[in-house]
């Protein structure tokens, strides 16, 4: 087994304890348990282990800054790592927790985070519970959001999984169960419902992002209740799969002094509701992908003694391809559309044109570029480009990741 | 500890690994490169192919009674053959998927071994694991074959 040490990082976060707290308790709660020496064979019996990964990548933009100031001249502000260690101290218990750290542009910054620590218990094919920060499904591959080492292209599709809203919708403080049952020739129906709740830092990526789009210094950000479900088909014809998901946070609080205009202290409350939905095949050497998510937010905003209500709608899609050709090379091609409506009115919109190459020299390390044209100023902040934005625009990231 | 499939690794470890493998394989078993799906002799569930695609896609993770499936990769060519005959994916493609799973915090990685030997010793002590190796038991081993992929060819 290896073992990778971060202790340059832990000492930026609290969170760690929470691991060290989780590891202890795995070695204090078994029965059997006992002093370090002459114990391998409890170790053992937890069955446990240790993966993580590391990342870095360039990123260039062409004609408008994005996801940093100066993303035009180029940035290596882009990498992330991950380390988790598993257990499977019984026969339908497994626990688990994982550290997160990147930095991507102006988000972030290094920020060491839990990125899901949980117990899981197998009760049953049809119930499978899992307890602590658990990341939730929405879409696909929400899931897989932090998982280089797992896909073919740099980015995941933005249209469906925009990064910058990672932090909300990645995970959730809480519990969700699982369950799957076959169903002889009409192929098999999995499931998830999840529920819980979401903690930020001020200076997380979210709050970052939620910052500049309402033009405020965010002093307090919160969530008050996550819930949601997924429902799955793996149909007959073999490896195509349909899904549909939901997703509802409610009482999302967010406060802080208006950085633009009279210095007024904003104050949003509003309730946001997601529905994707998701198509896959995967014949062979190739995998297609189809999804679609729909974003509704309404709420009210209170500068001062003004309060406005406040209704956001978002439509996006991508398609996708992706061809194994060897065990060492995997090409990929999406087309991506984005729309934003803001009380009715259209604001921005998107479409994306996405090629990425991805080589795999050893099973632990990947080799990836990726060149995205857009069309559209969806994903671009004016306070990135006070020169003006132009409505076309260039996307250059190479990345490498090795894995463990 | 067995130790888990790990990505890192030289050609010359595999090289050495392999044929080490090869050579135990003809000595312990009856019948060298039938592939065959193994559990524990206790064991009672039912597993056809379908399933068994299921269990290496990382689709299906518990037995009929909820418990745990703990699924191992032997490094023997025969179950390497067996793998990609039954996903259609190679070995390093099918492992990305269980990186999915497994960074995902929603399961823990296949454990590998370095060939059928040890992977047989495997099943028979660890309850829940079904291993694919490319050879056929001998009969006092403490395995239950459950599925037989390629029979051995005649002598």
């Amino acid at each position: 087994m290896k073992h990778q040490v971060l202790s340059p990082l832990l000492v930026r976060s609290h969170q760690p304890v929470l691991v060290v707290g989780l590891v202890g308790a795995l070695l204090a709660c078994r029965p059997d348990a006992g002093l370090w020496a002459a114990e391998t064979s409890t170790l053992d019996s937890l069955n446990l282990e240790a993966h993580g990964f590391v990342s870095f990548g360039y990123l260039r933009t062409w004609e408008n800054n994005v996801y940093a100031a100066d993303s035009t001249d180029g940035t290596t502000e882009f990498y992330e790592a991950a380390m988790n260690a598993i257990a499977r101290p019984w026969d339908r218990v497994r626990l688990g927790a994982q550290l997160f750290v990147r930095d991507f542009g102006r988000y972030d910054n290094g920020r060491v985070e839990l990125d899901w620590a949980y117990v899981d218990v197998q009760a049953h094919p049809l119930c499978d519970i899992q307890v602590g920060r658990v990341k939730i499904p929405l879409g696909f591959y929400n899931e897989i959001q932090d998982i280089d080492a797992a896909r073919t292209e740099v980015f995941l599709p933005q249209a469906v999984y925009p990064t910058r809203l990672r932090e909300l919708l990645v995970s959730v403080d809480g519990g969700k169960v699982s369950g799957r049952a076959e169903l002889d020739a009409a192929g098999a129906l999995a499931y998830t419902v999840f529920a819980g709740t979401k903690h930020f830092d001020n200076d997380g990526a979210y709050a970052t992002y939620v910052g500049e789009t309402a033009r405020i210094a965010v002093t307090d950000i919160s969530v008050g209740a996550v819930f949601g479900g997924m429902l799955q088909w793996e149909t007959p014809l073999p490896d195509f799969r349909m899904r549909l998901t939901y997703y509802q946070s409610n009482d999302i609080e967010v406060d802080g002094p208006a950085t633009a205009g009279p210095p007024l202290d904003v104050h949003f409350v509003s309730d946001s509701r997601s529905m994707v939905a998701s198509l896959e095949w995967e014949p062979h050497d190739w995998t297609f992908a189809l999804e679609y998510l729909n974003i509704a937010t309404e709420g009210e905003s209170t500068s001062g003694a003004t309060v406005r209500p406040y209704e956001f709608d978002y439509n996006g899609g991508y398609a996708s391809a992706t061809w194994h050709t060897s065990r060492w090379l995997e090409l990929y091609a999406a087309a991506e559309y984005r729309r934003s409506e803001l009380l009715n009115r259209p604001t921005t919109y998107s479409w994306s044109w996405v090629g990425a190459v991805n080589l795999m020299p050893l099973r632990n390390w990947t080799l990836k570029a990726e060149y995205q044209f857009q069309d559209g100023t969806n994903s671009v902040l004016s306070s990135d480009n006070p020169q003006g934005i132009n409505s076309y625009w260039h996307l250059f990231a190479l990345k490498t990741t090795v894995d463990f | 500890m067995r130790r888990p499939l790990t990505f890192l690794g030289s050609a010359a470890a595999k090289v050495v690994s392999t044929t080490v493998s090869v050579a135990l394989l003809l000595l312990l078993t009856t019948s060298a490169w039938a592939q065959v799906a193994i559990v524990k002799a206790e064991r009672a569930d039912a597993v056809d192919r379908d399933l068994l695609r299921n269990i290496l896609l990382g689709r299906v993770t518990t037995w009929a009674d909820g418990s745990q499936i703990v699924l191992i990769l032997s490094a023997d060519p025969g179950s390497r053959a067996a793998i990609e005959e039954l996903t259609g994916r190679d070995l390093d493609r099918l492992l990305r998927g269980w990186k999915r799973i497994l960074f995902s915090g929603n399961g823990a990685m296949p454990i590998s071994t370095s060939g059928a030997t040890e992977a047989l010793e495997l099943v028979a002590q660890r309850p829940g694991a079904i291993a694919i190796v490319g050879v056929t038991p001998s009969a006092d081993q403490k395995v239950r074959v459950v599925v037989t992929l390629k029979a051995a060819p005649p002598k």
